[in-house]
């Protein structure tokens, strides 16, 4: 899951060294703290939010194939 | 194919900064030497070399779609399908086969458009005016005929009765498709209405046949109520508009 999502926003973003990307457990589900620089912040979250929603679309996906839930959160 | 005209140093600098820049693999280009350059005597008198490169663009795309989509699949998880890559002028096609094609186009098509506009963004398309479409089995390509069919059929129903109809909201291309379709039929137009990427197409009932449109209105009962608001806001706006220009 985790490198699924740093291959989508490596891709993305201009400056790929400050993608950082934390994994919580939680009880249910995981949480996937990513952490872009500010500047690329637009280009993972997208015109209406339109890209942050096609990840984590994928990434439920991914999650109903593997039984794994995983939250995507995109931090400040 | 795309043609360029590159310059460098030598004939191979030429060329491998091109590939470089655009970060294309070699086996995609073939190239001719326009002038092959001189080093001159101590760089004086150099002159540089002239390259044109032929890139096959098409087979290029092909390739880095493939590419992509099977990492992205891969990466979350998926082990078992294919890739049918097909070439629909201008765009490129990436047919996925898979066992879990159910999960993959996902509800009301949510998971096909968010991996098509993923990899979309991936890629750098500046300069292109292609883009790759991700479909499932051919499931893309299986609704569109069926909205193109239902959109055909509302289209003559709007002509007969003279009301326009709504579609339901939908994506750019299969907008597009439908579009395409409704000229066919005359007496109609269709507009695009709406926000965001996803709009509703509007079919009307075309005014210059107005003859037809208008017909029906002597059957039934709602022209009667169109009629009367009509006339009397003819009448409440051009008498005002008189007295203001008589004074």
């Amino acid at each position: 899951m985790k490198e699924l999502v740093e291959f989508i926003v490596r891709s993305l973003v201009d400056n790929q060294d400050a993608v950082s990307l934390k994994e919580v457990e939680g009880e249910k589900a995981s949480i996937l703290e990513l952490r872009v620089d500010q500047s690329d912040l637009g280009k993972v979250i997208g015109k209406q939010g339109r890209t942050a929603k096609s990840i984590r679309t994928i990434l439920n996906a991914s999650g109903v194939k593997s039984g794994k839930k995983v939250v995507l959160e995109i931090l400040e | 194919m795309k043609y360029f005209e590159v310059e460098g140093r030598t004939v191979d600098q030429a060329v491998n900064n091109f590939l470089a820049e655009n970060d294309i693999p070699k086996d995609f280009v073939e190239y001719e030497v326009m002038t092959s350059g001189s080093k001159g005597f101590l760089g004086i008198g150099s002159k540089n070399a002239q390259v044109k490169i032929k890139f096959n663009e098409i087979e290029f795309l092909k390739r880095k779609g493939r590419l992509l989509i099977s990492e992205l699949l891969e990466k979350a998880g998926f082990e078992d399908f294919s890739i049918e890559v097909k070439n629909r002028n201008p765009d490129i096609v990436l047919n996925i086969i898979s066992p879990d094609s159910k999960l993959l186009i996902g509800k009301n098509a949510q998971m096909l458009d968010s991996m098509q506009f993923i990899i979309n963004r991936m890629m750098d398309w500046e300069g292109s005016d292609s883009s790759f479409i991700v479909d499932v089995e051919d499931y893309r390509e299986r609704v569109v005929e069926t909205l193109k069919e239902k959109a055909v059929k509302l289209a003559k129903t709007v002509r007969r009765t003279g009301k326009p109809i709504k579609m339901s909201p939908m994506v750019t291309l299969v907008r597009k498709e439908i579009h395409m379709a409704l000229k066919q039929v005359q007496g109609i137009s269709t507009v695009s209405k709406g926000d965001g990427h996803l709009k509703e197409i509007l079919i009307l009932p075309e005014r210059k046949a107005g003859g037809r449109s208008r017909r029906p209105d002597n059957r039934g009962g709602r022209p009667q109520r169109s009629r009367r608001p009509e006339n009397k806001q003819e009448t409440k706006t051009e008498q005002p508009d008189n007295k203001d220009g008589a004074e």
